[in-house]
């Protein structure tokens, strides 16, 4: 028989050490406090992808600075230098232009970008290579200004239109919010104008292979067929892009590497590609914005989801097993949410974590892990203590939790492994958030269970003596 | 025993089958390839535009009761009464008529009450009437607001070539989800989701039906104003005339019905529309030529005129009473914009979902490989079992996943990661009795039996709970979050079966294959040579 060891014995000194160090958790949640991430505290999350790691954060961290002053900017890769993250929490926005308001933002930070690539330059050349009617082709098919009436009407409006900005263009626009301003005075027409412009001068390499398929349908520079897709165009295309890590860096390699039918004109794709399209040297990776009404109402779910939780295991605890045991879970519980909190709310200060909605289920996910493993305990402890013949509760205890500490130490090195390569070996930054919690959780829930429930259950028989 | 087995192949069998077959319309294929097909990736992995919408209906109440202001005073006009002014009072939700009279001495209030008192709550006298909008109908205009503009996003999402689109309102709420994959130009879809609808009347020209496929190459040919749109689902083409009436003319769509009594669209033109109809139905030819109604480049009705028409009309054609109403809020939502709020809106490019996945992948195997290793060491022949116990576990997993349409989100894999750390916790908890059972010299059978027994209670009260709080986690949103939380409650159920029944099979066999089973592998190796139960 192996040697047990004596946990119960030193369970005042556990119990104050779990005592400090759940009012020092407090401490630091009501001090600190836990930074919360975009989608509870509303704003703007946005990742980007360059494709040189020349870009340097302060550099970048200046241009971004300018868009939005409460813009903040942290890198993701800081080996290669290429992938950065863009966080505006709680931006100005009025009530019902949410939607101009983040296509507003992600414009300004699209230009922040470009701005190391003469990307808006780069974009006027394009426009102006498009020649009038191209243009005026482009803004009947978009009708930026919601021209109601017949073909012909829309034609003459968007006719001059064009006429006026191919003009603009022969002179001096710094960019295409330039260009709309040079030829409307409306600033709602502006916008819309300028949008559409934009929608003619996409980038190659932002392009998904959905939306080259129908902007290839649309020009259909190949002459196929109005039945026909250029869905198989699309492919080539966006599969040669992917083996160039996801940058294509000329047109004439790529068009190259396009497979077309026999009669087709790889030379006139080419050309098409060259007139209509920019390659671009960056890419959002993506872009979340939350309002703040959504993100208040995210926290308040988040928040019932817990209480819930805790609830419905309460019940079950308790029906299962005796109200006892369920307080005593339960107080594990608390105790191992709030320090896991306090350990979060610091690695924030370290680390940047934030609370959201994916830290909020590796939260739930410790409740459940932590019962997991307070109820292994129990059980093993309610089994003995209905077998005893005399003996000290307290004994009893003792031994149970010895009987099992092999299980629990076990389990949660498995678990702890398998977490930890998920947050030290996956560079994924969602599976990250994911990650750190649980790893906190798992440390604390094995801790509890042998250290703070147990006891607290030793103190609930002292108050009612138990018979078996 | 023979049954135990049966159970375990049919689960494999099965799993294996939802994840490599795949059926389409006309074929039928069964491979490797088919697995991913199989297992539906979230929006945050394929990449796509994930946003949800709130419609204001305030709004659309508003314009509501500004619109029905002329409506009311129109049609009253048209049933021999004079108003001599209208005046919406767009806050208290209500119209007030002034000086009502008619032209064939008929008691008037009565009439209005018998005409609207459906919809509004009618009181005062021919100096001034005032209608109030009821609550009933206020009701009415807020839902048709957003079903307007589900229908609105619908219609015109085949621009952005995105297969699959879901457009969904959400339940009991003025909002609504898009989810559109293998898109991520934020600034095309917003411009999709927020603009009115563009309707366009125009008559079908002449004698033009079915013909080439080729008819967008036609379009150059066209006389100025004219059209090809492709009627629905490839029967053909209309060729149109240009535009003879826009949403601007259009002064109310309702429910009606045509005089055999079937349901129809009615149809009330203001002034300028109700001469246009006249002028170009009242032509000689006009009759059995059709009229095409387009919403956004879509013919959504093109009926045969019957006779001449003017400012009022009705639209028949066997329409099931469903179908009127569909094709109402079609049409309206070309004259009653109602506005949208974006509360949310992520976007995620394609590079990320298929970087993640091999993230996850990566981080996966490595932790499948090291738990295998520890376990294989830590509990020998035992450790076996419980790791061929984890593969079916996975095997079900992904099949299980496959089964239910359950959709895979970056959380979920996290959550499946997760899951075979919890996995062997059930098989530790058995092996762990099983060696104390043999510590305390009992006989290896009735070790392994008295294991697997006592260690089935907890093993359940401990999933159990984790399952409470997974499911809970289900209320956190429509997000990727839900993906996690289905994951780790597939993982539960997985884990139970493969952990205590298929494992204790194994044991089962292996200890029925020799008879003198004195002693059970399941120490850990360093041990040594001394690896047996020390009775």
């Amino acid at each position: 028989m192996m040697r047990e060891i004596q946990f119960m014995e030193k369970r005042g000194a556990f119990g104050l050490l779990s005592v400090i160090l759940f009012i020092a958790s407090l401490g630091v949640i009501f001090t600190v406090g836990i930074e919360k991430s975009v989608d509870y505290e509303g704003g703007t999350k946005l990742t980007v992808q360059f494709e040189t790691g020349d870009v340097q954060i302060a550099d970048l961290r200046a241009q971004i600075s300018q868009v939005d002053n409460k813009a903040s900017l942290a890198s993701m890769d800081p080996e290669f230098n290429k992938e950065y993250s863009v966080k505006i929490k709680n931006p100005e926005v009025a009530e019902g232009k949410e939607g101009e308001a983040s296509l507003a933002r992600l414009r300004g930070l699209e230009k922040a970008f470009g701005s190391f690539f003469d990307a808006e330059a780069k974009r006027i050349a394009l426009l102006q290579g498009l020649g009038q009617q191209t243009i005026a082709e482009g803004l009947v098919a978009q009708n930026p200004f919601l021209v109601e009436g017949t073909d012909a009407e829309k034609q003459s409006t968007y006719g001059t239109l064009a006429g006026q900005i191919v003009s603009a263009l022969d002179g001096e626009v710094a960019d295409i919010e330039a260009l709309a301003a040079a030829v409307e005075t409306d600033a709602d027409k502006q916008l819309k104008l300028s949008q559409t412009l934009l929608l003619l001068t996409p980038a190659l390499n932002r392009t998904t292979e959905d939306l080259l398929a129908v902007l290839l349908r649309e020009k259909n520079p190949l002459n196929r067929a109005s039945t026909e897709h250029y869905e198989d165009v699309a492919r080539d295309i966006i599969a040669y892009r992917e083996s160039k890590d996801d940058f294509v860096k000329d047109f004439a390699t790529m068009t190259e590497a396009i497979t077309l039918r026999a009669n087709e004109d790889k030379a006139g794709l080419q050309q098409f590609f060259e007139k209509n399209f920019m390659l671009g040297s960056f890419r959002i990776v993506s872009n979340e914005t939350f309002s703040p009404s959504i993100a208040s109402e995210q926290l308040t779910e988040a928040a019932e989801a817990i209480i819930l939780a805790l609830i419905g295991i309460l019940i079950y605890i308790a029906f299962r097993f005796r109200l006892g045991y369920a307080v005593a879970s339960v107080v594990a519980l608390v105790h191992d949410v709030v320090i896991a909190l306090g350990v979060f709310a610091i690695a924030g200060q370290v680390l940047g974590s934030e609370l959201s909605n994916p830290v909020v289920a590796a939260f739930l996910t410790i409740v459940g892990y932590s019962l997991n493993d307070t109820i292994v305990v129990f059980d093993r402890i309610r089994e003995n203590l209905n077998a005893a013949k005399g003996g000290q509760v307290v004994d009893h205890m003792n031994r149970s939790i010895n009987q099992t500490l092999s299980r629990t130490i076990v389990t949660s090195l498995t678990t702890f492994f398998v977490v930890g390569v998920i947050y030290w070996f996956s560079n994924n930054a969602t599976l990250e958030d994911f990650a750190l919690p649980l790893l906190i959780g798992i440390v604390i829930g094995t801790y509890s269970s042998i250290f703070v429930a147990s006891p607290t259950l030793l103190l609930w028989h002292a108050s009612r003596p138990i018979d078996s | 025993m023979k049954t135990r087995w049966i159970v375990i192949a049919v689960a494999i069998v099965y799993s294996g089958y939802v994840l490599l077959s795949h059926e389409t319309e006309d074929s039928w294929t069964f491979s490797t390839d088919n697995i991913t097909k199989n297992i539906q990736l979230g929006l945050d992995l394929k990449g796509g535009i994930f946003m949800q919408l709130e419609v204001d209906v305030e709004d659309a109440v508003d314009h509501y009761v500004e619109e029905q202001a002329g409506t009311i005073k129109a049609s009253l006009e048209a049933e021999n009464m004079t108003v001599g002014s209208s005046d919406p009072q767009i806050k208290e939700r209500r119209v007030v008529l002034a000086n009502l009279g008619s032209t064939i001495n008929q008691e008037v209030v009565p009439e209005v009450k018998r005409l609207y008192r459906d919809r509004w709550d009618i009181r005062g006298d021919a100096n001034q009437l005032t209608l109030t909008l009821r609550e009933g109908a206020i009701d009415d205009v807020k839902k048709d607001a957003v079903t307007q503009t589900v229908y609105k996003i619908q219609n015109r999402i085949d621009q952005l070539g995105v297969s699959e689109p879901n457009i969904n309102q959400v339940v009991g709420t003025n909002r609504i989800v898009v989810e559109l994959a293998g898109t991520d130009d934020q600034a095309r879809v917003q411009k999709l989701v927020k603009e009115p609808g563009q309707l366009e009347w125009r008559m079908v020209a002449k004698g033009a039906l079915n013909f080439a496929q080729r008819a967008e190459e036609l379009q150059p040919y066209l006389k100025p104003g004219y059209k090809i749109l492709p009627m629905k689902e490839g029967e053909g083409f209309y060729l149109l005339e240009p535009v003879m009436m826009t949403a601007s003319n259009v002064s109310r769509v309702m429910a009606s019905r045509d005089e055999t009594g079937f349901p129809a669209i009615g149809i009330n033109l203001d002034r300028a529309g109700g001469q246009i109809m006249d002028s170009v139905t009242g032509q000689p030819d006009a009759v059995g030529r059709q009229l095409a109604v387009i919403l956004d480049g879509k013919v959504l009705t093109a009926p045969v005129i019957r006779q001449r028409l003017s400012n009022s009309f009705v639209i028949s054609g066997s329409f099931s009473a469903g179908e009127v109403d569909d094709k109402i809020l079609q049409i309206k939502s070309g004259s009653l914009p109602a506005s949208v709020r974006i509360l949310e809106e992520r976007v995620i490019g394609p590079t990320l979902g298929r970087d993640a996945i091999r993230q996850g992948t990566t981080a996966a195997v490595i932790g499948f490989g090291a738990v295998m290793v520890f376990i294989v060491i830590y509990y020998r022949i035992a450790g076996l079992f419980a790791i061929c116990a984890l593969f079916i576990n996975l095997l079900l997993m992904l099949g299980m996943l496959a089964g239910i349409d359950a959709i895979l989100t970056l959380p979920g894999i996290a959550g499946f990661i997760l899951t075979i750390g919890m996995a062997v916790d059930a098989n530790v908890l058995i092996f762990e009795k099983i060696r104390e059972e043999l510590r305390q010299g009992t006989a290896v059978k009735n070790a392994v039996d008295i294991g697997y027994q006592s260690a089935f209670v907890t093993i359940l009260d401990a999933n159990i709970t984790t399952f409470i709080a997974a499911f809970c986690l289900l209320l956190l949103g429509e997000g990727p979050i839900k993906g996690f939380a289905i994951m780790l409650m597939i993982g539960i159920v997985c884990s139970i079966f493969t952990a205590v029944f298929c494992s204790r099979t194994f044991f089962m066999t292996y200890l029925r294959s020799s008879t003198t089973h004195r002693t059970l592998s399941i120490w850990p190796l360093w041990r040594g040579a001394a690896a047996t139960s020390p009775q």
